[in-house]
């Protein structure tokens, strides 16, 4: 199949239901239309009618005798009560971080450390060489300015560091990580986003498919709220919310750090975001990529990309290559 | 079900003139193809009523079926594709939602924008850019058989085009889809 169709069909898949099936209350939503279309004729109660009717009798029995397993699975979609303490303890120590206002002509600075790592060996990225980086990150406050990524080996001081930059907003438009394509510009990152749980959770779901989507979103807005404490609290109170959401303790960060995570698997990948199991202060991002749609991948075994990334330092700075 | 059956669908239709009944033989072999189909042209919210829609209107059109269509499906996907159509609006939405997303783990944060690289997201957002632009004909072909599995002929009975529409809206569509992924290496390696 040619590439482009090929494309076009993953992508298809991508946005198919969760399950083949369509809503169970669909066809008889269907079918009581059709009887009731039929009724000006005087039709006689129908087999389909019929069939209606034993089905909404066998429906009433079964929904008897299934309500003790509703109010349980309903109870099910929350997430447990060791998800919501987690959640809650993550925000209350998040929001007693101090604040930091960044002015639009300025840069917000984020060291981290970061792994990408195929499970075949292969490098998700040429420089990445399997091992950890370390990664510095310039962001224009306001999104104007061109910005500055830098990474090298975090075990060789003295490598050369590899510079990417990062485009400002242009006459509307930036520049983005998919080589030749631009996209309007987003707002700047931080001030605008919601700082209260309820409207952190929407917007984290705002791409309405899934909340697959809203927790990969959380992680985002981690990384880019950092100096915005109200803002990280919104994200942890909100994600402690999404059903599906679990606790796994003993985990370990890019650093070594063991931690305890808030962790969703979605059908593309598994996020962990991880804490201090003390503090519960929050140290980063683990994720496994388990399923990719490229056309060179497609017919072989996709290998699993593991990314972590453990965010060490973030400052409000003047101009690039400062980092305080 | 076996598509290679063909009859069995205009003898369900042909029945269901005098048993209204057998047209829930048409409901249990396609409602889950047209269901899945929906829901990945407008999403999870408006599939459901598009569905819905569409088998009332095969309901109400049962007795001016032809019954030399031996296969009703691409009859029904060209009502699901006229319902589509007054749910443009919805189409537009749920690009509109899946650009965001994607545009955004394209250009934030360093960790994001390496995944972008190495995900689908390389592709998907210039693939939803691409296809929210195409026109409504060009888009029903592409789709239709990119997405369903359509022959041209299936395409063709289905729009109620002619064979040589088909293929030229075809043409113009993947000139357009490729024109957006120009430039891109999706192999992640660029």
């Amino acid at each position: 199949m040619d590439p482009d169709l090929r494309l076009l069909r993953e992508l298809g898949e991508q946005l198919g239901p969760p399950t083949g099936q369509p809503p169970a209350d669909l066809r008889h939503r269907v079918f009581s239309a059709t009887d009731r279309a039929l009724r000006p004729q005087s039709r006689a109660r129908s087999r389909l009618w019929q069939t209606a009717l034993v089905g909404a009798a066998a429906a009433t029995v079964v929904a008897a005798i299934a309500v003790p397993m509703v109010i349980t699975r309903s109870g099910d979609d929350r997430p447990p009560p060791a998800t919501a303490e987690v959640a809650r303890l993550a925000a209350a120590r998040a929001a007693a971080a101090p604040a930091a206002a960044a002015r639009p002509d300025q840069f917000i600075y984020t060291e981290s450390v970061v792994l990408y790592l195929t499970v075949d060996g292969r490098p998700a990225q040429p420089s990445a060489a399997g091992g950890p980086l370390l990664v510095r990150e310039w962001r224009s406050a306001d999104g104007t300015r061109d910005g500055l990524v830098r990474e090298r080996p975090l075990d060789q001081p003295e490598a050369t560091w590899h510079d990417e930059t990062t485009t400002g907003c242009r006459d509307g438009y930036q520049t983005t990580a998919v080589p030749g394509w631009r996209v309007s510009c987003a707002p700047g990152s931080g001030g605008s986003l919601p700082v209260d749980a309820d409207a952190m959770l929407a917007y984290l779901r705002r791409s309405g498919t899934s909340d697959d989507q809203a927790f990969d979103n959380a992680a985002r807005v981690l990384y880019l709220s950092q100096h915005t404490p109200a803002v990280q609290a919104a994200v942890f109170a909100a994600v402690g919310r999404i059903p599906g959401v679990t606790v796994r303790p003993n985990v370990v960060d890019v650093t070594g750090r063991s931690g305890v995570a808030l962790a969703y698997r979605s059908r593309d990948a598994v996020t962990e975001l991880v804490f201090d199991p003390s503090t519960f202060v929050y140290l980063g991002v683990n994720r496994t990529v388990i399923r990719l749609t490229l056309p060179s991948q497609a017919t072989g075994p996709a290998p699993r990309i593991l990314i972590r990334q453990a965010v060490e330092h973030v400052a409000i700075v003047d101009s690039i290559g400062s980092v305080q | 079900m076996i598509r290679g059956a063909v009859g069995i669908d205009a003898e369900a239709m042909r029945a269901a003139r005098t048993d209204p009944d057998r047209f829930a033989d048409l409901y249990d072999r396609y409602a889950a193809q047209l269901y899945h189909y929906a829901y990945q042209r407008v999403g999870a919210e408006t599939a459901a009523d598009v569905v819905a829609d569409t088998f009332l209107a095969a309901f109400a059109q049962r007795d001016s079926y032809n019954p030399e269509r031996l296969d009703a499906r691409p009859w029904l996907f060209g009502i699901l594709a006229r319902k589509l159509a007054r749910h443009f609006r919805a189409e537009k939405t749920h690009y509109r939602a899946l650009l965001r997303t994607a545009t955004e783990s394209a250009v934030d944060g360093h960790a994001d924008r390496v995944t972008a690289r190495v995900t689908a997201s390389a592709v998907r957002a210039p693939l939803v850019a691409a296809l929210s632009k195409l026109s409504a004909g060009d888009r029903d072909v592409l789709l239709l058989i990119a997405w369903c599995d359509f022959s041209y002929d299936e395409v063709a009975a289905a729009l109620d085009i002619p064979l040589g529409t088909v293929r030229s809206r075809l043409n113009r569509a993947r000139r357009k889809v490729r024109a957006a992924l120009g430039g891109i290496d999706p192999t992640g390696e660029a």
